[in-house]
């Protein structure tokens, strides 16, 4: 019993790497080799984001397309260079140039996948 | 006895009537010294100019030093304040506690000028619409994403105020989807939008807010100064008045002719391609032919059959109905066909890729190819994940052969650049429509206003 109300007190204290899933839209390009994306091409608010190996047949069909979907970033307010998690959907999509902020809409707060 | 009733007409009104006028909006925009608005600033203070003596206050911008200039240029005697939220709800406050302590009378008149961004009518019961204040950058035009805002409901109170006082008010919205203030307008209140709510306003020379601003002087009244500039411009919006004759032809012709009046450059690509979507899902096809239908036998019904008025217009709404119905069923197609949406899996040295047919059709093998050879491995396990998506590549190539012949789907790789020329031709088309769209407004509201004895409280509205 003693041993019972330790776990539950100490448990919940415990940290988490933290998370956040997004939905974005954006140009897949061929870049030295490897796939990236880019949101809100040619804009003061231009990213780009790689990916990890995992998920580069994923992104495949879609280079020199525009793309939308869902991925997984460490960062709650993510820079240019920002490395994708995870890669959880994706499909195509059309530009859409008065509405940037579609390009990455942040969507919930999750625990980190184990990549 | 007659200079008796000239006296007592005299005596029964204040000897001193105010025009109060104020000038709000220019919010939204992104960070530098200048802003859209900057020539209506110009052209309002012109206008101010023409009517001395009147009560004026500015509410306008805040955070672009060149907009800001314009301001203390344009209006020396009003000072600007920034148009925030705060201030916006001081602004009413006080017009509503001048209406109700008797310092703005019924002898006397208040417009309130608002040239700002604006948003389409939220769902859950708003009966207007949002509009910019300062603060925040526009990221989308049709919600104010990015952008600080206040709604304009907060207007109602004061609409009411006047009505019950008998004072004279006009609300002239220039903003995006100001049709949506229409609803402001009761017998006292005349409300003036430049667009209708399901569309854009413009900004800049020659477009309705710029015209109607130039045509503002002393002695003319509202309705007639609406009514001489709507034929002026012909972008694909959809001016507005509340006058009971205006109101008639708005409601007969709006609903017919919303769709006509997207387009693909001047409007966000996104509300043309949305309403084809929204039609696809409502399966509202057959609709949109009977609504065809019923705008032809309108124009027949108004124009004079001899000389056939309404012939290009007619011509104009049946291509972009072709146009339309080619639009749907290209999306239709394509996100429905079987084909390609069927997935298979392929795998090598224990590792599966899954695709999809029309990831399949899409993808540019060889450079995949070249892409998994050429990748930097750091480790072993990521050497041999790259061998295995290679491996898998190749085996996609009969697939990818088999869609390609296919013709119900071997034009989606082009369907990226074809699908936005086709939106690309309904700009040309929607311009003709608005062109067109004014003279069958006019012919209509001559037929409607003729014999009209109801109370116009546009008309009333005398600068």
């Amino acid at each position: 019993m003693k041993y019972f109300f330790f776990l539950f007190l100490v448990l919940p204290a415990h940290a988490k790497n933290v998370c956040f899933n997004y939905q974005f839209e954006g140009a897949v390009k061929t870049l030295s080799g490897k796939y990236i994306l880019i949101t809100q091409s040619d804009t003061r608010s231009e990213r780009k984001f790689e990916f990890d190996h995992q998920d580069i047949p994923k992104l495949a069909p879609y280079a020199g397309k525009h793309a939308k979907g869902e991925f997984i970033l460490p960062e709650e307010n993510p820079v240019s260079g920002t490395r994708v998690l995870s890669l959880t959907k994706i499909d195509f999509g059309t530009p859409d140039p008065l509405n940037h902020e579609k390009a990455l809409v942040k969507l919930n707060q999750i625990e980190c996948p184990k990549i | 006895m007659i200079n008796l009733t000239i006296l007592l007409a005299i005596f029964s009104f204040p000897l001193f009537a105010a025009n109060h006028v104020a000038f709000l909006g220019g919010g939204g925009e992104p960070q530098g010294s200048k802003t859209i608005f900057d020539q209506d600033v110009k052209r309002f203070g012109n206008f101010v100019e023409r009517m001395p003596g009147a009560n004026v206050t500015v509410s306008f911008n805040g955070g672009h030093s060149g907009t800001e200039g314009k301001l203390a240029e344009n209006f020396p005697a009003s000072p600007n304040t920034p148009f925030t939220a705060t201030n916006f709800e001081a602004l009413v406050s006080r017009y509503e506690s001048d209406i109700q302590a008797g310092r703005i009378n019924s002898a006397d008149q208040l417009m309130l000028y608002i040239d700002t961004h604006g948003a389409e009518q939220s769902p859950g019961g708003q009966t207007t619409h949002n509009i910019a204040t300062t603060g925040g950058s526009i990221a989308n035009f049709d919600n104010l994403a990015g952008a600080r805002s206040v709604s304009l409901d907060r207007l109602r109170n004061l609409t009411t105020l006047a009505e019950a006082r008998g004072i004279r008010l006009a609300i002239i919205d220039v903003s995006c989807h100001s049709g949506a203030s229409q609803s402001l307008a009761n017998s006292k209140t005349c409300v003036i939008s430049a667009t209708g709510p399901r569309h854009y306003g413009f900004a800049g020379s020659g477009t309705f807010s710029s015209n109607f601003i130039n045509r503002m002087r002393p002695g003319r009244n509202l309705n007639d100064i609406f009514h001489s500039v709507r034929d002026d411009s012909a972008d694909t919006d959809f001016p507005m008045i509340s006058s009971p004759a205006g109101k008639d032809v708005q409601d007969q012709i709006y609903p017919l002719l919303t769709r006509f009046l997207y387009d693909y450059e001047r409007n966000s690509p996104s509300k043309l391609r949305g309403d084809i979507i929204n039609s696809i899902s409502t399966n509202s096809c057959e609709q949109e032919n009977e609504s065809l239908a019923t705008l032809i036998n309108l124009l027949n019904n108004v124009e004079n059959v001899t000389n056939e008025n309404f012939r290009r217009l007619r011509e104009a709404v049946s291509e972009y109905q072709v146009l339309r119905t080619t639009m749907q069923n290209q999306l239709r197609g394509m996100i429905t066909n079987p084909v390609l949406t069927e997935s298979r899996q392929f795998c090598h040295g224990g590792r599966c890729f899954t695709y999809s047919g029309k990831e399949v059709i899409a993808m540019d093998i060889p450079a995949a190819v070249a892409v998994a050879n050429q990748a930097g491995v750091n480790t072993p396990s990521q050497a041999a994940f790259y061998q295995s998506w290679a491996n898998t590549l190749n085996q996609l190539a009969p697939w990818k052969a088999q869609l390609l012949a296919n013709p119900a789907v071997a034009n989606f790789p082009n369907y990226f650049h074809n699908y936005p020329d086709l939106e690309r031709q309904s700009e040309r088309l929607a311009r003709r429509i608005s062109k067109e769209e004014r003279r069958l407004y006019r012919e209509m509201h001559e037929q409607a206003s003729a014999s009209d004895q109801r109370p116009n409280p546009c008309k009333d509205f005398r600068l």
